[in-house]
């Protein structure tokens, strides 16, 4: 009885502090006007230019076009892109990095 | 930006640029090892330019190496491209060092002196003095009692009455301010001695400079030397000075007021008449004539009438009564006139006086001759009797 209380308690607060909801490869983007995208928990960039990028995440790509992009920040756990964005595509083809 | 954001700013940053193909495999590569690159640009296909933190560049480097790719330090900043910059100039810190020290021991020297507030006194005296007390060019300052100096410029020199001796960096400032000589008093106009205005009986005195010429206790004339400015030792006049002094004194002042003993007045003599009279604009006119004329009269009016009263015209009639009278001679109240005169000649006595200090007494003196009277008051005040030439 004791261990079933346990383990609910355990699953509960892990649920809670997990940040993506259910599902642990989940991928956070969040937008700031057309000017500036985040990507949270990210592979890696697939291509990247002036007018076009492309981040590899878990499941899908994120296809970024625009013009004046720039990567204000790229760490292993985020990245942000700046510029005018004018398209974001989510490709679930292409898989190789 | 984030704390750790700040801090790897302030060690310093490099902005780099990699030149190879697949740069986006050099930079996945990267942040596999933890680097995190900031502003990101792709220049060319092979180029790309980026900004890292000084203590992700050795693990890039190393990086760089395996992937192939070229990597060109193009700015560094922080406190790494400062140590950057002078490991480049290794002599320049020595340089900046040495300079700085130079700077600081030479600025402990005298390297101009000012003097400023001679008019009179010579001013290369004064630098002559303070030279032979350790103030010139090239002398050093720590040290150096100032105050010291002051004073013993300010003995040194009559004609100074202050005199202060400062440091401004490397420069020795001097302010002096000079003694203004006194003016000369003119002895022969008798400036500077105190005189009595007045005659008068003196009662106190008091000498603030100078030296009295009277005692108290004694009678003075006007224009008679009270103080006098010569200060006096040894039968010599030492000094002239302005003097100054108090001198209180009784005065007297007179006042007189005369009068007849005699006044006089009209008297009926019993003969009158009726008439009427016209007034307009106030221009009396008769409408009877009288059967003798007065020469003194006085009238008396029985009865008054207005004509065209609240008109633009108007006009009054009198009744009067006319009375005969004749001037005779009266002695007057002697008492009432002794009084009206005494209190005449009192207000005359004290027009005269100024500035009294008090009232101290009065006397009144009555006397008759050929039908007049007349009364004197002498008014007896204390009074500062003492007056200045110059004044």
């Amino acid at each position: 009885m004791k261990n079933r209380k346990k383990k609910l308690l355990r699953d509960a607060t892990a649920d809670i502090s997990r940040p993506y909801g259910k599902n642990p490869l989940g991928t956070r983007i969040i937008m700031a006007g057309n000017t500036d995208i985040f990507v949270e928990n990210h592979l890696g960039i697939i291509k990247y230019g002036e007018h076009e990028a492309i981040i590899k995440t878990h499941i899908f790509n994120i296809k970024i076009t625009g013009r004046g992009l720039c990567m204000d920040t790229f760490g292993a756990e985020n990245l942000v892109v700046s510029g005018v964005i004018e398209n974001i595509k989510f490709d679930m083809g292409e898989k190789t990095l | 930006m984030r704390d750790e954001d700040i801090l790897n700013a302030s060690l310093g940053y490099f902005d780099i640029l990699a030149e190879g193909l697949k740069t986006e495999s050099f930079l996945n590569e990267c942040i596999k090892a933890g680097i995190i690159f900031k502003r990101v640009k792709k220049l060319s296909y092979t180029k790309t330019k980026f900004r890292i933190y000084s203590p992700y560049l050795r693990r890039l480097k190393k990086i760089a190496a395996g992937s192939g790719c070229n990597l060109k330090i193009l700015k560094t900043g922080g406190i790494s491209g400062a140590f950057a910059f002078f490991r480049k100039r290794f002599l320049l810190l020595p340089f900046i060092a040495a300079t700085a020290a130079v700077l600081f021991y030479s600025s402990c020297f005298v390297w101009e002196i000012k003097v400023s507030g001679c008019e009179n006194t010579d001013k290369f005296a004064v630098m002559d003095y303070a030279q032979e007390l350790g103030i010139f060019k090239g002398s050093f300052m720590v040290g150096t009692d100032t105050k010291e100096i002051s004073k013993k410029i300010r003995r040194n020199f009559k004609d100074i009455a202050w005199a202060n001796v400062y440091f401004d960096g490397t420069e020795c400032n001097i302010d002096i301010v000079e003694k203004i000589a006194a003016p000369d008093i003119v002895k022969e106009q008798g400036v500077g001695n105190v005189y009595a205005k007045k005659d008068g009986y003196i009662v106190d005195m008091r000498v603030f400079r100078g030296e009295a010429a009277v005692s108290a206790k004694s009678t003075v004339k006007k224009g008679e030397l009270l103080i006098s400015g010569d200060v006096v030792k040894d039968e010599e006049v030492i000094m002239h000075t302005l003097a100054r002094g108090e001198v209180t004194a009784k005065v007297w002042t007179q006042g007189s007021a005369r009068g007849s003993v005699y006044e006089n007045v009209e008297k009926r003599t019993g003969r009158e008449y009726n008439a009427r009279c016209i007034d307009i604009n106030g221009k009396v006119y008769f409408l009877t004539e009288s059967k003798d004329k007065f020469e003194n009269f006085e009238t008396q009016i029985l009865n008054e009438f207005t004509v065209g009263q609240n008109m633009p015209f108007s006009f009054k009639i009198y009744d009067v009564k006319i009375f005969e009278t004749q001037t005779q001679s009266r002695e007057k109240n002697i008492e009432v006139l002794k009084t009206q005169l005494t209190e005449q000649a009192y207000e005359n006595a004290l027009a005269r006086v100024e500035n009294p200090k008090e009232i101290t007494g009065v006397k009144t003196y009555v006397s008759s001759k050929n039908d007049e009277m007349t009364v004197r008051v002498i008014i007896e005040t204390t009074e500062d009797i003492g007056y200045t030439l110059e004044n």
